[in-house]
């Protein structure tokens, strides 16, 4: 199973190499060619999720949003964000690569049993949005002091 | 007991390469051409003015930038620093030294102009 993974995972690579190759050809004319050795991996920013006894933190890198566009639901322990990004247009500027991401997106997240409705944070700075979800008290493991 | 202590070095010293490596994404851009110049946008979110590094060197442009976040479970910060690295190389129409960088919400703006003699001139017609 992890071979056919890996084997998937490679051609969609390879695909993605091609293209790009083919951008930086085409881009060579607008006067900026990107150079491919400083960073080979194609890895994109990934969402972070951490968890203490207290609470639930998610960082969703999420770049020039606006942040009243996004919706964030939490159906018992599922979480959901979702929203769209539009990425500005310009009339008199010739598009000459295109690589950001635009349109809508989503994300599922699968929280612990144990998290609190009622207590959830969201906050977005620096392009990352960033959702605190308090655990339930009775979750916190509980110092008993013999008295 | 020599043993138990040589294990717990060896973790702490891979936890401590781990806090100090970081995973290299490439940031996505995209570059627009117009009669005065490019505008480069590179998605790089998570990065700070102070962490941005910006060069111009020997007509190659190299953009680095480092997220640290400032996670809750600190014992796992290490593992979750990211470091945005891309370099471009600029052609001769672009002037490496009329180059303008705004940052907001984690999208870098670059605006660099085209030389002078680049760009499209009118051509004033004299009255006779």
């Amino acid at each position: 199973m992890f071979a056919r993974l890996a084997g998937f995972d490679h051609s969609l690579t390879n695909n993605f190499m091609q293209l790009e190759s083919e951008m930086d050809r085409l881009f060579e004319t607008a006067g900026l060619r990107s150079l491919h050795h400083t960073s080979k991996r194609l890895a994109q920013p990934q969402m972070h999720v951490t968890s203490t006894e207290a609470q639930v933190d998610i960082y969703l890198p999420l770049a020039g949003i606006d942040p009243k566009a996004v919706n964030i639901s939490l159906d018992k322990d599922q979480m959901t964000i979702s929203g769209q990004r539009d990425l500005e247009k310009s009339d008199s500027a010739k598009l000459m690569k295109k690589e950001r991401f635009e349109g809508e997106f989503h994300y599922q997240i699968n929280l612990p049993d144990d998290i609190d409705q009622e207590r959830v944070e969201a906050s977005y700075q620096e392009g990352v949005l960033h959702v605190k979800i308090a655990r339930r008290e009775a979750a916190k493991p509980r110092q008993i002091t013999i008295q | 007991m020599s043993h138990t202590q040589e294990v717990v070095a060896k973790e702490k010293s891979v936890e401590e390469n781990r806090a100090s490596s970081y995973q290299s994404v490439r940031p996505s851009v995209d570059i627009h051409e117009d009669k005065e110049g490019v505008t480069l946008l590179a998605d790089i979110p998570g990065v700070s003015r102070e962490a941005l590094d910006i060069q111009i060197d020997n007509e190659i442009l190299s953009i680095d930038g480092r997220v640290e976040l400032a996670l809750q479970n600190s014992a796992k910060a290490g593992h979750q620093a990211t470091r945005y690295q891309r370099s471009f190389s600029l052609s001769k129409e672009l002037d490496g030294e009329q180059v303008e960088a705004t940052l907001k919400d984690g999208v870098l703006a670059l605006r660099i102009a085209k030389r002078q003699e680049f760009k499209p001139r009118k051509v004033e017609i004299r009255t006779a």
